[in-house]
């Protein structure tokens, strides 16, 4: 999988963004077969960083007064 | 006497309704208890008095609260004389509970000052991240505002809460709430901040519409949703703030997306992705089907018998050209085939759930996508039938 470095630092919205370019330029359907599988394999890694961003969702609260006493 | 000008009814009434039109009581506050209240054909007719005069009123439109006879209120309209009765009388345009009087004077002086000067613009309205990764919180721990927020994040995409308590009411509100969004904006991780409190009443809610407030939120880096739960009536703070929420759960709601769309758009594209290969895959085997070997050759042959000794050679290499085509064509479709498997979206589907699919090939996701009749292709973990539609219903 490329850029799978980079990803750990995207920010999930990016991420979404660019997963929604991929596909409309692979149904556009005007690109090279190994471009096809190159975008196809940037999706699916894109797919599965915001599908882990989910599942990591958690809630945390932190009070800034307490921080500041 | 017989030189004196005698006047007709209609001119007389005239010249006092010049008069009072040349008063200009326009646009004026009077405030008054109200007396002999009565509602006739969709209008308001009512009097306003004080210890030693009463003042004929009439409203058209309806008014913001319920009027009674022997409440106190503030109206703002014009005085006119109604020429075909002989009276003057007061058009209400506006109607409000008195005691707020003063208030609500200082209230509406603000907000034209800070709308001249530009804190309402549109155009320096910031707009909302689509997930934000901190989510500041300004508002009271006592109150039920905060317990409301924190509920319907936790239920929509959990996410980290910066919790700033300060007092929402009474003097010294306002700063403190002026001084959270300042901090806030030096700790440079925070995305959004919502800043509000539940309802109460119009002096409970005052802190919202002090300036203090409204230029800390004007100068704030940080986009601000402003949640001040109160029915009716905008606060300062609303109009300033670079989005109004009418309540702070509602606040919460503007401020993360569900979690369950976003998983349905995941799905849905990675669908796509996977739909836009396999068309791939079908146009080469189409392809390939035009490269048949038989078909092929059975054009050769014709071409071959006519001249045979000379193009057998050239059949050779033709043959040899044709099958290294098909061969790499079918490289590639093994290949794309393997990607496919290998990094399939159906893994949710090994946890039980099934995918729907319409006759076009796109997900099922709406009962408006079919009638009744329609067949529809339910892919579960080890394959696919076709199902019928026998009924639909809107839930």
């Amino acid at each position: 999988m490329s850029g799978e470095g980079e990803e750990k630092d995207m920010k999930f919205e990016e991420a979404m963004e660019r997963l929604e370019r991929i596909v409309e330029e692979m149904e556009a359907g005007d690109m090279s077969l190994d471009e096809m599988l190159a975008k196809f394999e940037e999706g699916m890694a894109l797919a599965k960083f915001c599908r882990n961003k989910i599942k990591e969702a958690e809630m945390k609260i932190e009070n800034m007064l307490d921080e500041l006493k | 006497m017989l030189n004196k000008k005698i006047y007709g009814v209609s001119e007389i009434t005239g010249f006092i309704k010049d008069a009072i039109d040349n008063a200009s009581l326009r646009d004026i506050w009077i405030e008054g208890e109200i007396s002999n209240f009565r509602k006739a054909a969709g209008n308001y007719f009512f009097y306003l008095k004080d210890e030693f005069s009463i003042l004929r009123c009439v409203m058209f439109s309806v008014p913001d609260i319920e009027l009674k006879d022997g409440m106190k209120v503030l109206t703002k309209g014009e005085i006119r004389v109604y020429e075909r009765r002989g009276y003057y009388q007061l058009y209400v345009r506006e109607i409000k509970r008195s005691g707020i009087g003063e208030l609500f004077l200082k209230y509406l002086e603000l907000k034209k000052k800070l709308e001249k000067e530009g804190l309402f613009d549109e155009s320096h309205k910031k707009p909302l991240p689509w997930l934000p990764n901190k989510i500041g919180v300004i508002t009271s721990v006592d109150g039920a505002a905060i317990k409301d927020i924190i509920k319907v994040i936790r239920k929509r995409f959990p996410v980290h809460i910066v919790l700033y308590p300060v007092r929402v009411q009474g003097d010294g509100a306002a700063a403190e709430i002026a001084n959270a969004i300042e901090k806030m904006n030096a700790r440079k991780d925070i995305d959004v901040i919502i800043v509000g409190r539940g309802g109460g009443s119009w002096e409970d809610l005052w802190a919202f519409n002090e300036e203090i407030v409204a230029r800390a939120i004007y100068n704030s880096k940080i986009p601000i949703i402003s949640a001040v739960g109160h029915e009716r009536d905008y606060t300062i703070a609303d109009f300033v703030a670079d989005m109004r929420a009418p309540a702070p759960s509602a606040a919460a709601e503007m401020v993360v997306p569900d979690m369950r769309d976003v998983e349905a758009r995941l799905f849905s594209m990675v669908a796509r992705m996977e739909g836009a290969v396999r068309n791939r895959v079908e146009m080469m085997r189409g392809r390939m089907d035009m490269f048949n070997e038989e078909r092929f050759l059975r054009g050769m042959k014709r071409v071959v018998s006519r001249n045979e000794e000379n193009l057998n050679r050239l059949k050779e290499m033709l043959i040899f050209l044709v099958k290294r085509k098909v061969e790499v064509l079918r490289e590639n479709i093994e290949m794309l085939t393997r990607v496919l498997d290998s990094s399939s979206p159906y893994k949710a589907l090994e946890r039980g759930y099934a995918m729907v699919m319409l006759s076009n090939n796109e997900i099922f996701k709406s009962v408006d996508d079919v009638d009744v009749g329609d067949v529809v292709r339910v892919r579960v973990k080890d394959g696919e039938t076709k199902c019928q539609v026998k009924e639909k219903k809107k839930i």
